[in-house]
């Protein structure tokens, strides 16, 4: 592997990481509970309609915002 | 710069509040009262932010303390004020609404579409954009960066740390105080006691997972916002409360915090084995030279 695709694999690794683990662990607490892990990630993974996108974009650009707000001090 | 300010809620709440009341009672006409409302918005987020900013320079107050409590009394002080400034509409107390000449409109993005983009939104663009300049291309940012990875040698090269803290308390809780702009043009047009809460502590999540990156944070709020968006046809859909995201997005973060840990460490020692496979070669290349 050259260094640069290194970099890049190894900077893409952690949020893969936890998302993975993220997941898994919302798969374990749906069957705790008795609810059916294959509803929640098909309605979740369903690609969404325009009026939904638009909303996705919106909340977005807010969340942007803040997250930027906080990340000046850090 | 190790500043962390928790009060990004506090200061989008006064900020929004500030804003609106001001946005209602249109001293200047048209455009004009909306530019000098997102001024208001950004002097009264910097306020509300730089009294916990000059409680940590004078009097060495942490801010994750001041800015938490901060939160607690702007949500009560707004709500307190919004019964002076506001009038009862149903349920609610809401401030007037901004004249429709103010109001910033929305962008259509699909034809078929019912909802549409907050004109406003562009905001967060121009807000990275400038966070990225001067975060990389001005001296202030390199003062910045320097503070939080290395206090001492900033001290050392002449950096005013007190004055750095501050300053960036101040541009934070401006920042904060935009929060609210998109949806109080585009479609609420009055600050109302409906106000959604909480945006200001997802925000710190979105920063942690974007790794303060102006590209990082873009990615961790359209990811945090597909789920919140994904997850509200779940009760109707799949018959699971659509909190269950919210589990989610919180194992996110603190699962992001230990894996960039565990892959710092496997960069170190992937680079500690180059080091020395580098080492034991080389005094074969100088027999070899001889």
């Amino acid at each position: 592997m050259t260094p640069a695709l290194r970099k890049v694999a190894l900077s893409m690794a952690a949020p893969l990481l936890a998302f993975g683990v993220a997941g898994l662990v919302t798969t374990l607490i749906l069957l705790g509970a008795g609810d059916k892990p294959a509803d929640f990630w098909n309605t979740i993974l369903s690609w969404p309609e325009n009026r939904n996108l638009v909303n996705i974009l919106n909340y977005s650009a807010i969340l942007y915002l803040s997250g930027l707000a906080a990340a000046i001090g850090f | 710069m190790n500043l962390f300010n928790i009060g990004v809620e506090g200061q989008y709440i006064v900020a929004t509040f500030a804003a609106a009341v001001f946005a209602g009672q249109a001293f200047l006409p048209g455009a004009f009262n909306t530019m000098a409302t997102i001024f208001v918005a950004m002097a009264a987020g910097a306020a509300w932010a730089g009294i916990a900013g000059l409680l940590r320079v004078t009097r060495g107050v942490s801010e994750v303390i001041s800015t938490i409590m901060l939160n607690a009394i702007a949500l009560a002080l707004v709500a307190y004020l919004l019964r002076r400034a506001g009038s009862r509409e149903g349920q609610a107390i809401v401030t007037d609404e901004i004249p429709e000449s103010s109001w910033v409109p929305n962008i259509s993005l699909f034809p078929d579409s019912v909802t549409k983009f907050f004109g406003l939104g562009v905001l967060a663009v121009v807000a990275g954009v400038a966070f990225s300049i001067l975060l990389n291309r001005t001296r202030f940012g390199f003062n910045l960066r320097a503070t939080g990875q290395a206090e001492t040698a900033a001290v050392a090269s002449g950096v005013d740390v007190k004055r750095m803290v501050l300053y960036s308390m101040l541009l934070s809780g401006a920042v904060a105080g935009l929060i609210g702009m998109p949806q109080l043009f585009g479609s609420s047009h009055q600050y109302g006691s409906t106000i959604q809460t909480g945006i200001g502590f997802t925000g710190i999540a979105v920063a942690l997972l974007g790794r303060n990156s102006p590209w990082g944070i873009a990615a961790g709020a359209l990811i945090f916002a597909y789920l919140t968006e994904q997850a509200n046809p779940l009760g109707i859909v799949a018959g699971i409360s659509p909190d269950i995201i919210a589990v989610t997005q919180g194992v996110v973060v603190l699962s992001v915090v230990i894996a960039y840990e565990v892959v710092r460490r496997y960069r170190v020692s992937l680079e500690q084995q180059e080091v020395a496979q580098a080492l034991s070669e080389e005094p074969e290349m100088q027999e070899a030279t001889r």
